[in-house]
């Protein structure tokens, strides 16, 4: 008798289920969410700064009085493109930046440069894998340099955000 | 009496398995809505700007606020957005996802559920809201930023606790629940 019972329950819940599926509608191509999370997939890495980037514009406009169209006009760009970038929504390169950062004078982002420099016991950063390891080994096969004491700095560049870098 | 339900839709997200309402009064359902809205960084700084008082609870700034919703909301569609490719879904997938409302929220009501609080955030605040028709079956029927205490504390949440109500009327009206 149990086994009738919960046999005629199991049916009924998939009626259900198979009415829910009858009265509900598709998505079609165009769904949004997916969309937004495909581009966001493919930006992962740098989601966070275009949040950081607009909240810096936005500040500026809001010091400046400026409205997004008077910012538009003057960077040469649709007023829909600067949406795009003030919603967080824009793959910007970098020249796009330096350009926001002219028109409104202020610093969005610094790139940090350390030129190549001749030194006594400056300690080595590695940039590359293995890279340390195999310039101590040149050194020491070649110049028989003290492999603690490599005499080259290594040139880095890197970009942050300006607030995470002042 | 001109009924709303009448026009309300549901949308199969994950068929089978997943479904949202679009809402008679909205263009979108509400799962795009959702993803729209929260990971617009410009809605965002507008919404905490109306809500800064919120904020002082969780001694966050506007810009943190924003950026913190922003990666919240991607974290949970980007979920979605898996389960949706997955070649299957198994039986427990999105009862791992959702969990039921506190009691005090929902009313005793068993069936109104919300995303369980999204990993690796201290105080998650992103929200989906949900009826559950059965194990694995659910039905979204819209979201939002719960910065207080209780969803009666603002007045979002309670639309969308009236939206869970007029929700699980329709699903009944049908013969689902």
């Amino acid at each position: 008798m149990a086994y009738y019972k919960k046999q005629t329950m199991k049916k009924t819940k998939g009626i259900k289920i198979d009415r829910l599926q009858a009265i509900s509608t598709k998505e079609g191509a165009d769904s949004k969410w997916k969309k937004i999370a495909e581009w966001n997939r493919k930006h992962k890495e740098a989601l966070d700064d275009f949040a950081v980037i607009a909240g810096h514009i936005r500040k500026t406009l809001k010091e400046k009085e400026w409205t997004q169209t008077e910012l538009a006009e003057k960077m040469g760009v649709t007023p829909q493109a600067l949406t795009r970038i003030m919603k967080g929504r824009q793959n910007l390169s970098l020249q796009t930046i330096r350009k926001i950062e002219q028109v409104l004078d202020v610093r969005l982002i610094t790139v940090h440069k350390t030129k190549t420099v001749k030194s006594q016991k400056v300690k080595m950063v590695s940039v590359v894998p293995n890279y340390e390891k195999s310039m101590s080994k040149k050194y020491n096969y070649k110049q028989g340099v003290d492999k603690n004491e490599p005499d080259m700095k290594v040139v880095s560049e890197h970009i942050e955000p300006y607030n995470q870098a002042s | 009496m001109f009924n709303l339900a009448f026009r309300m839709e549901i949308v199969a997200i994950v068929p089978g398995v997943l479904y949202a309402i679009k809402w008679p009064e909205s263009g979108n359902h509400c799962l795009d809505e959702m993803a729209e809205r929260l990971t617009d960084v410009e809605y965002l700084y507008e919404y905490f700007e109306k809500n800064e008082d919120k904020l002082s609870f969780y001694g966050d700034t506007i810009d943190n606020a924003v950026r913190k919703t922003n990666a919240e909301a991607d974290e949970l569609i980007q979920e979605l957005f898996n389960l949706a490719n997955a070649e299957s879904v198994s039986t427990d997938d999105l009862d791992d996802i959702f969990m039921p409302l506190h009691k005090e929220e929902a009313f005793s009501h068993p069936r109104f559920y919300t995303d369980s609080k999204a990993k690796g955030y201290k105080a998650p605040w992103v929200r989906l809201y949900a009826v559950k028709c059965d194990p694995n079956h659910y039905v979204i029927t819209g979201y939002g930023i719960k910065l207080v205490r209780k969803m009666q504390d603002d007045q979002h949440l309670l639309s969308e606790l009236k939206k869970l109500e007029r929700a699980t009327d329709f699903l009944k009206e049908n013969g689902i629940l």
